[in-house]
């Protein structure tokens, strides 16, 4: 049977009733008796719909389609519901992905990625006072001997001065670059057959994803927070968009084969002189 | 295929987004001098000597910008072909924004579906081989 808490509103199944902590929030929930239900402290559950698996179970089962904690955030409140995603889609995306409605709110989606992206600004403005991203991207020049001198130049004065054009185009025209590359995005999945529930299904899981940006521009992390941006928008796209793993990340990452390998050689060879420059000191 | 129309509306859609993404890219294209841009080159191709499946499409972005077609589809004949796409749904979405226009709905059986999609798969494969023998064997910019 399934409960909400009356605290974060979040839905949970249990298979008792009485007092128990929602798994969303930890508060006390006092769950009404139900006929056929177990008593109280009748053991460990069988990790039904959406919640956490007992033994014996297959990992978590279909969870039910709800609004996420930022959608909720008048119930819940601003700072809950965004820290809830945020954690719930870094932390335990499977679970998360498996709760988010293809049809909910579009707009709800931008604002949080939006509020995301600008966090992550902010948190990465006292590593680019400090300079740190900067000697690391010189050491990298250093390592990269054939690099030709114009792709060198336009390196350095990007991580030497370029907060202002940074805010500028990431972080102001933010909501642009999410509808254009949800909308690029989604003609990927509709060649893999991933677009079951439509573009702005698509829309949601990659503005809920952007998770990663809080994380994404500190230097060095930012790597692999690029990483697991793109393993979170492939269970997202096949969650929500109720297609297989495979076609997903065939959506996801034949786009990046496709137009991007020119990125992703220059990406290994960042990589390489990374390594290179680590090496040395 | 069945085909079904839209009820008319001016909401946005995904048509307006692809539009979207057509007008800024075509408006870069024509005035800012991308070619010029140090960063923009194809990093495999200078390394390898071999060009990417996506080599040239900032050449024919600006082609098509600048009103070029002939000479974008020598550079790289399927990205011309995505390039007037964005295009024409930047087009459409303004007039079906302005006139509320019902919008055709294309649904697909799974065999269809699976026909389209090895032929664009295809369509991608071949370009490629285009661009290889052009830029690799016939020595073409």
């Amino acid at each position: 049977m399934q409960a909400r808490c009356p605290r974060c509103a979040s839905v949970f199944t249990t298979d008792r009733s009485g007092l128990q902590f929602c798994p969303n929030c930890g508060q006390q929930v006092d769950v009404p008796s139900f006929p056929g239900a177990p008593p109280e402290g009748a053991g460990a559950g069988w990790g039904g719909p959406s919640g956490p698996a007992g033994p014996g179970s297959f990992g978590p089962g279909p969870a039910i389609r709800e609004d996420t904690p930022w959608e909720r955030r008048a119930t819940v409140g601003w700072f809950t519901g965004f820290f809830e995603t945020w954690k719930r889609t870094l932390f335990s995306p499977q679970l998360f992905w498996a709760s988010v409605k293809p049809n909910g709110s579009w707009t709800d989606a931008l604002l949080y990625g939006w509020i995301v992206l600008a966090l992550g600004f902010l948190l990465s403005l006292p590593f680019d006072a400090l300079n740190l991203g900067t000697s690391g991207v010189q050491s990298m020049l250093d390592q990269m001997g054939k690099l030709p001198p114009g792709t060198r130049d336009a390196i350095r004065r990007y991580a030497t001065g370029a907060i202002g054009f940074r805010f500028l185009f990431s972080i102001l025209l933010y909501p642009m670059w999410l509808i254009i590359g949800a909308a690029i995005q989604h003609l990927f999945c509709m060649l893999f057959g991933v677009a079951k529930n439509g573009y702005f299904a698509t829309l949601r899981v990659i503005a809920y994803a952007s998770a990663t940006s809080v994380i994404g521009l500190i230097p060095c992390i930012g790597v692999l927070a690029s990483l697991y941006y793109v393993v979170l928008v492939i269970l997202g796209l096949s969650s929500v968009q109720e297609s297989s793993l495979g076609r997903a990340a065939a959506a996801v990452l034949f786009p990046m084969v496709l137009v991007c390998c020119c990125i992703g050689i220059a990406a290994s060879l960042f990589g390489a002189a990374l390594l290179g420059s680590l090496g040395s000191h | 295929m069945t085909l079904r129309w839209s009820p008319r509306s001016r909401q946005f859609g995904f048509l307006h987004a692809l539009g979207l993404a057509g007008l800024l890219g075509l408006l870069t294209a024509r005035f800012v001098p991308l070619q010029g841009l140090p960063f923009l080159r194809c990093a495999l191709r200078e390394h390898t000597g071999w060009p990417c499946p996506g080599c040239g499409l900032t050449r024919v972005a600006v082609r098509v910008a600048h009103g070029d077609f002939a000479g974008a589809f020598d550079v790289n004949p399927l990205g011309t072909v995505a390039a007037l796409g964005f295009a024409a749904c930047t087009l459409l979405a303004a007039v079906q924004l302005l006139f509320g226009l019902p919008l055709p709905l294309c649904s697909f059986a799974a065999r269809e579906a699976r026909a389209a999609r090895l032929a664009v798969l295809s369509a991608v494969a071949v370009n490629y081989a285009v661009v290889v023998v052009r830029v690799r064997f016939l020595g073409w910019p």
